[in-house]
């Protein structure tokens, strides 16, 4: 995050849009996962902005304060239209045998085909975000995504570093076991 | 394959991301290693996380669509005319340093 930013820029919808409207958009896009939905979220952030820049005393550098807001009006708009159920991932999204070895492993990273079906891997991994619980969607958007590191991310979701690595985790294992269906499926379908 | 004992896979997955990221304290690193090396299974879990973090690293950037930047000075624009409820309270507007600071 970068701190060249002084505050008179939060008070001035024109430079807050300007310095700031691609960061805000793009997190917004991620954590939607539709434009609509995103312009939304960015307008109410905007406005939520421009209405307490006023008594904002934090950080030289607004960028956490500016993503906080952000986070919260697109997990706002996310629920009001969910297209899909949030998945559970009170416990290790991995399925285990009678012997206690992951079942069902298939290592899809050396597939030969696997350039060519990118684009099917990319919407597959897309709607597997979107079914995440909200923390676990954040925390994936902000690190693997956006490149937020550790430290900042889980400040910015009011965890410590530990509860924010579990959550990052099992996001991860919840879209590794997504692809892993997928892939399952795909060569099911292919040998019938 | 390995006789696993029933916690082991699992303690194994519990910890790929601080193995990956290197963080893992040197005694639990020498237990992952070992296991991956005699237990398939994890090591295909490892390997297909690690492709995980691969495509969402490569998954496309988000597109401004046309129009965006000019869409919103019209809708902020308005939304700041429209309303004097005066500040909205889940903001946050006072953050994580004391007054006066900044
Ligand atoms: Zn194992």
């Amino acid at each position: 995050m970068s701190s060249d930013a002084p505050i008179s820029a939060l008070l001035d919808p024109e430079l807050l849009i300007e310095r700031y409207g691609e960061r805000i958009f793009r997190l917004a896009r991620r954590m939607t996962n539709n434009d609509a939905d995103a312009e939304d979220a960015m307008q109410n952030t905007l406005i939520k902005i421009l209405k307490n820049a006023g008594s904002y005393r934090g950080e030289s550098d607004p960028m956490g304060w500016i993503y906080r807001i952000t986070l919260n009006e697109a997990r706002e708009i996310h629920r009001k239209h969910k297209r899909r159920p949030a998945v559970s991932l009170d416990s290790l999204p991995i399925d285990f045998d009678e012997s206690n070895h992951p079942t069902g492993v298939h290592d899809f990273s050396r597939r030969p085909d696997k350039d060519a079906m990118a684009g099917e891997v990319d919407a597959q991994i897309r709607e597997a975000i979107d079914e995440l619980p909200d923390g676990y969607r954040e925390a994936v958007v902000l690190h693997d995504l956006e490149g937020v590191p550790y430290a900042e991310a889980a400040k910015l979701l009011d965890l410590s570093l530990g509860g924010f690595k579990t959550r990052l985790h099992r996001a991860r294992l919840h879209l590794r076991k997504r692809l892993d269906q997928f892939f399952t499926a795909h060569d099911a379908k292919d040998r019938s | 394959m390995s006789d696993c004992n029933a916690s082991t896979c699992k303690r194994v997955a519990d910890l790929l991301l601080q193995f990956r990221d290197g963080s893992l304290p040197a005694e639990d690193l020498a237990f992952v290693r070992e296991h991956l090396h005699r237990c398939p299974p994890c090591v295909g879990i490892f390997d297909s996380y690690q492709e995980v973090i691969d495509v969402l690293q490569r998954l496309q950037p988000v597109r401004m669509p046309e129009g965006l930047m000019e869409r919103m000075r019209h809708k902020v624009a308005e939304g700041a005319s429209m309303d004097d409820e005066g500040p909205c309270e889940d903001a946050e507007p006072c953050s994580d340093e004391e007054p006066g600071e900044a």
